[in-house]
C-alpha cells in the first residue's frame, strides 16, 4: 500500500469544489476478497524529474505522445490524468505496455519515464 | 441517514469499480444511492451516498484482498464534494378554492410559468382630439367609394346582355 495524499483539485468535476468537514477519521479498510483484474491493458506513465510549478496535462500528453509514437513505435487508445503519476494510458497491444513495463525507466530527453502497471504504481 | 452527499474517490483501482464493491466501501458509514461509472475519467469514481453522521466519512479507504497472509491493498482518496440535509419537508398543501368560487380564467400563471391572469392589456390608442371633425372627414372619403359601388352595380346588367348576345350569334 502506498499512501499518498494527492491534491484533488485537478480531478474535480468542472464546478465542483472539495468541502471541508471536521473530525472526519483517518481511515478505514475495506476487506474486498480477491479481485480479478480486467484493465490487462492499462498503465500509468511516470516522469522523472517533474517540474515542481503547476504544469498542463497538454503538456504530459505531448511529451508522452512523442515517446511513444515516435520513439518506441507504440499505439495507445487513451490518455488521461492519474492522480498517482502524470498519466493513465490504455495500450493497443497488451504485449507493448508489458514491454515498456519490464524495460523501464526509458531515457527520453533529460530525465526517465517510468511505467507500471494501473494497480501496482 | 441525515445526509445526502456526493463523494469523489480518487485514484480508485479500475479493477474494482463494481457496483457490488462500492456498496460494501460505504456500507460502514452510509447506503450508496448512485454511481457515475465514466470511463473518460478513469482517475475518479463520483457516487451519492446517505449517510447518517457527515463526519464518519473517512480521508482515505484501504482495499485489502485479505484472503491470504500477505495480500495486495490500494489506498484511495474520499474527497466530500457536496453535501445536502434531508429532513427538509416539501411546502404544505394549499387549501384549493371551493367548487362554485372556481374560475376557468382565472390563472395563476399565463405564458411561460410568468405570474398572473394573463398578458398585460395593451395601451390604449391616443384619442382623436376633434371626434365630429374626423367624423365629417371620413363621410368625405367614402362619397367617391359610394359612387364607385353605384356605377359598378350597371356594369353586371350590360355583361349579361352581351353574354347573350354572342350565344345567339
Amino acid at each position: 500500500m502506498a499512501f499518498r495524499f494527492v491534491d484533488p483539485a485537478p480531478f474535480l468535476p468542472h464546478g465542483a469544489q472539495q468541502e471541508m468537514i471536521n473530525g472526519r477519521p483517518l481511515m478505514r479498510r475495506v476487506v474486498i476478497g480477491h479481485v480479478p483484474e480486467h484493465n490487462h491493458d492499462l498503465a500509468i506513465a511516470i516522469f522523472n524529474p517533474m517540474p515542481q510549478g503547476p504544469i498542463n496535462f497538454l503538456d504530459i500528453r505531448n511529451i508522452l505522445h512523442d515517446f511513444l509514437r515516435n520513439h518506441k513505435g507504440v499505439g495507445y487508445r487513451t490518455m488521461q490524468p492519474c492522480p498517482h503519476g502524470q498519466a493513465f494510458v490504455r495500450f493497443n497491444y497488451l504485449f507493448d505496455k508489458d514491454n515498456l513495463i519490464e524495460n523501464s525507466p526509458h531515457q527520453y530527453g533529460d530525465g526517465t519515464i517510468t511505467f507500471a502497471a494501473h494497480n501496482r504504481a | 441517514m441525515t445526509h445526502e452527499v456526493w463523494l469523489m474517490l480518487l485514484g480508485l483501482d479500475l479493477d474494482l469499480w463494481t457496483q457490488n464493491l462500492l456498496e460494501k466501501v460505504v456500507s460502514s458509514f452510509g447506503q450508496l444511492m448512485l454511481w457515475e461509472e465514466d470511463h473518460y475519467y478513469m482517475s475518479r469514481a463520483i457516487v451519492k451516498v446517505r449517510v447518517s453522521d457527515l463526519d464518519d466519512i473517512p480521508w482515505f479507504f484501504v482495499f485489502t484482498e485479505g484472503s491470504d497472509f500477505v495480500s495486495n491493498s490500494w489506498t484511495v482518496q474520499c474527497e466530500v464534494l457536496l453535501t445536502k440535509m434531508l429532513g427538509e419537508d416539501a411546502q404544505d398543501e394549499d387549501f384549493p378554492p371551493g367548487d362554485d368560487d372556481f374560475d376557468p380564467n382565472q390563472f395563476f400563471y399565463h405564458g411561460f410559468g410568468q405570474l398572473g391572469h394573463g398578458p398585460p392589456p395593451p395601451p390604449p390608442a391616443p384619442q382623436a382630439p376633434f371626434i365630429l371633425e374626423n367624423l365629417q372627414a371620413m363621410a368625405g372619403m367614402l362619397g367617391p367609394i359610394n359612387q364607385y359601388k353605384q356605377g359598378m352595380k350597371i356594369w353586371p346588367l350590360l355583361s349579361s346582355l352581351f353574354s347573350r348576345t354572342w350565344l345567339w350569334a
